[in-house]
């Protein structure tokens, strides 16, 4: 079956965890060649392998780790996909995650790994080469994410050995739970932490030694080539190198009115001078970090000096979306005090964006009256109240008190159990929290939160074409702030790359096509699960309402700019008015094996 | 011409004739050596310290040919373990990436600092001193290019032995996976290819790693330092008043 040319291997580690049986499967160059790897290929999978109606907290549920073509070459910024069925949407779950995993992976000759059923106890799997083990991780339990890594990388003696674990929050199977990397990289989104936690997996550790095959050296050099110096030079990327994405905390808080502030209610926050990208080259950070390969360096590491709480404490961030959730999204207004809530956020191993969402939710409830502190341990959870948010985090990874049970739920449950006008507040769509853009002024956040595969993740892309073209590159595994870099070259580079590569002959044709065809499995795969279509692609209400202040003030969505939108994206995939994937696109795409989920 | 009498005295005499340093490329050099004997300190402070013009902000534009580096230098704090130079490395050396077989790595310690490991191609050569091959040495100093060469692959006893990489002071060496022979800096034959890939991206930084035209301008009071020693003082330096780097 190895008829890879390159690019794949066409080797899947498939780990089953209840048995402990450790086995290799293989698939040939064909299905590599319609789904590329990554998100597309783990799709695949999880629509063939996990049976209709599988609780995602199940053991038959899967956790698939799977890197792309591009991962482990020169190509700048490779990401691991991370994908499984979703405790939170019940339908798709896939997240990423930057960091050193996914060339690790493929240098030590895999593709992707599957984990199935359930470990009997606690367990981290070490992966060297083609070496596997799965070991016995007790003593890390209810660990932070920090010092799990640590005593990993201490136990299998391997400081090069690149590690994904769970903290508190996974371990406690907390819906907004994430799987955290190299301390502060997190594949948040959608509940993978507490997939990983269901399975008895406290960490996986992977080193690699090997190298990736490539079918045409010499012209897949040359097009890498181009790629970096386009990625490296300065004018493609102006600020964003300095700043990272706080670059846009002081952008949209003022002048672009984007940022989400106190429970989405604003978008205008001329306080965010005191978190955003200035203040914190003035005051925080200390170090420039980038993933391997990258020219990007779009982290930053820092360490709060001279504060009253928290002296000494090193975070990463703030980025953008920890910013505005840890910051003005809770009303807070300095450094000093969103910094502590983001490192804890990494160290519980908590999705920031998905636990800031419940918790500034919370924080809206409170200002309305609709919840008293003594409905959650007596917490004043105000905005702007530090202590409160800080241990309304704790509370949730730690399932800790009322209040842990009430917010460990995640914003949609949480606000369907609180019931009267609570759902009217809560910021969700298709079932999991928004992230930090206003959907009012940042229109372009529209299709990814109601109506991208995944369903309330800012990153899927701002219109159908966008939307399609993002999956390709999610599936070669990069990281979509470097085809930024690459401007309109961003697809061809693309197709330049794999061609060489993985010894293809794409064309723009085929690469829409295989957009496209990723898409539409990834609804057919949400549609068989949680029923996704025209009905429940929807948005918070508050969107419907107009922005109250600021340069962009009365911006607001209509129900038939929502509805024009719909259209035009379930029309772009060729899928019918209730946006199902037809017979006839199925076929088109070449995915026969989805009729099933036409069916009710 | 002060500054000229106090350099290294290591700096060799005909290597200046040979390779038509000029006094700007002299002047340039003793800054890096500065530079590197006090890893922790940031660009701006190194320039007041030595007192010596500005060295342009950006790398300098693409000269034509300069003279064959003979020795690398670097700066670690400013790193951001982007691994350019790992990836450039083992492109140039093995035709694909492969961090494994490269001879520079940088490993992300606590998950919050980046310590590049070179070779400082220093005169003494530990390695070679240690190696117990005879009667005549596995490996040896070239001195036209300055960096160690195998005499003969065959002789070296590799995993058997590996007593170089055990001399090597600042824990450099590291062996192939598979021969387990150490790999060496061969400073790709003068123009070091981790040099360039790391200039592509380091604007923002400040620059990290430095090719020298001289021949062991570098002191031991650096080459001596451990990759955990280099830890050690990256996240006191960045990270005070937190030196240990633990979660608080």
């Amino acid at each position: 079956m190895a008829n890879h040319k390159g690019g794949h291997f066409g080797k899947i580690l498939d780990i089953d965890l209840t048995s402990g049986n450790i086995s290799t499967k293989e698939y040939d160059a064909e299905l590599a060649r319609k789904f590329l790897g990554g998100t597309g290929l783990a799709t695949y999978y999880l629509y063939k392998e996990v049976p209709k109606g599988t609780d995602p907290m199940s053991p038959e549920n899967l956790l698939i780790l799977s890197s792309g073509p591009l991962c482990g070459t020169e190509c700048p910024g490779g990401r691991l996909s991370v994908n499984f069925k979703s405790p939170v949407s019940g339908g798709l779950g896939n997240s990423y995650v930057g960091g050193g995993f996914t060339s690790d992976l493929k240098w030590a000759g895999w593709d992707m790994v599957i984990l199935r059923g359930k470990a009997p106890k606690l367990s981290y799997i070490y992966i060297k080469d083609d070496q596997v083990e799965i070991l016995d991780a007790t003593a890390m339990a209810g660990k932070d994410t920090y010092e799990t890594e640590e005593m990993i990388k201490e136990e299998i003696a391997n400081p090069d050995a690149k590690c994904l674990v769970i903290g508190p929050a996974g371990e406690n199977l907390v819906p907004v739970a994430a799987i955290m990397s190299e301390r502060f990289k997190a594949a948040a989104r959608l509940g993978g932490g507490a997939v990983m936690g269901s399975k008895n997996i406290k960490g996986i550790a992977v080193h690699g030694t090997g190298a990736v095959p490539i079918a045409q050296p010499e012209a897949f050099h040359k097009a890498a080539e181009l790629a970096i110096n386009m990625s490296a030079n300065i004018d493609r990327a102006p600020g964003f190198r300095q700043f990272g994405t706080a670059l846009s905390l002081d952008q949209n808080g003022w002048y672009d009115t984007q940022l989400a502030t106190r429970n989405y209610q604003t978008a205008y926050y001329p306080d965010v001078a005191g978190l955003g990208g200035e203040e914190a080259t003035r005051n925080f950070w200390q170090k420039h970090a980038a993933c391997p390969g990258c020219q990007i360096h779009c982290m930053k590491f820092g360490v709060l000096r001279g504060t009253e709480k928290h002296d000494g404490l090193i975070a990463e961030g703030p980025e953008y979306e920890s910013g505005v959730m840890q910051g003005s999204n809770l009303g807070m207004a300095v450094l000093e005090e969103s910094i502590p809530l983001i490192e804890l956020c990494d160290a519980l191993g908590l999705d920031n964006i998905g636990a800031g969402n419940v918790v500034s939710f919370t924080m809206e409830l409170m200002e309305r009256g609709i919840l008293k502190p003594e409905d959650i341990d007596g917490i004043d959870a105000r905005f702007g109240n530090f202590d409160a948010a800080y241990q309304l985090f704790e509370a949730i990874a730690y399932k800790k008190g009322k209040a842990g049970a009430l917010l460990g739920q995640g914003t949609y449950a949480m606000a369907k159990q609180i019931g009267g006008d609570a759902p009217k507040y809560a910021c969700v769509s298709r079932k999991q929290g928004i992230a930090a853009w206003d959907p009012r002024s940042a229109r372009a956040m529209m299709p990814t939160y109601a109506l991208g595969p995944r369903g309330g993740v800012h990153t899927d892309g701002g219109n159908p074409k966008g939307i399609a073209d993002r999956v390709v590159g999610s599936s070669c595994c990069l990281c979509y702030f470097v085809p930024g870099t690459w401007a309109d070259r961003a697809n061809s580079n693309i197709i330049d790359m794999l061609n060489p590569l993985c010894g293809w002959n794409i064309n723009d044709a085929e690469f829409a096509l295989i957009g496209k065809r990723i898409i539409t499995l990834q609804r057919a795969y949400s549609h068989r699960e949680a029923g996704d279509n025209r009905a429940s692609d929807t948005t918070f209400d508050r969107a419907f309402t107009p922005l109250p202040e600021g340069p962009k003030a009365g911006s607001k969505w209509t129900k038939e700019e929502f509805k024009k939108l719909q259209d035009e994206y379930y029309a772009y995939f060729g899928w019918d008015n209730n946006g199902v994937p037809t017979e006839k696109c199925l076929k088109e795409y070449g995915l026969d094996f989805c009729m099933d989920s036409l069916k009710e | 011409m002060k500054a000229e009498q106090e350099s290294p005295k290591s700096v060799v005499e005909d290597s200046h004739k040979s390779h038509g340093l000029n006094r700007r490329n002299f002047l340039r050099g003793s800054i890096a050596a500065v530079a590197v004997t006090v890893p922790a300190m940031g660009i701006s402070e190194i320039k007041k310290a030595s007192g010596a013009p500005a060295a342009p902000e950006a790398p300098a534009p693409e000269t034509p040919k300069g003279p064959p580096a003979k020795s690398l230098l670097v700066l670690r704090k400013n790193c951001t373990g982007c691994n350019s130079c790992v990836y450039a490395c083992s492109l140039f050396h093995d035709g694909h990436v492969r961090p494994a077989t490269a001879r520079i790595y940088v490993r992300r310690v606590k998950g919050i600092v980046d310590v590049p490991n070179i070779c400082w191609h220093c005169i003494d050569a530990p390695c070679v001193e240690a190696c117990p091959v005879t009667p005549k040495k596995a490996i040896y100093k070239d001195k036209e290019t300055n960096v160690i060469k195998f005499t003969d692959e065959k002789l070296c006893l590799g995993a058997k032995c590996n007593k170089c990489v055990d001399a090597c002071p600042p824990q450099y060496l590291r062996v192939h996976p598979e021969t387990l022979r150490p790999l060496f800096c061969d400073l790709c034959g003068g123009d070091p290819q981790c040099v360039k890939a790391c200039a592509r991206q380091s604007r923002e930084t400040g620059e990290v790693l430095r090719a020298d035209p001289r021949v062991g301008g570098v002191h031991r009071s650096f080459r001596d330092v451990t990759p955990d020693e280099a830890v050690e003082g990256l996240i006191k330096s960045l990270y005070y008043p937190n030196v240990e780097g633990e979660r608080r």
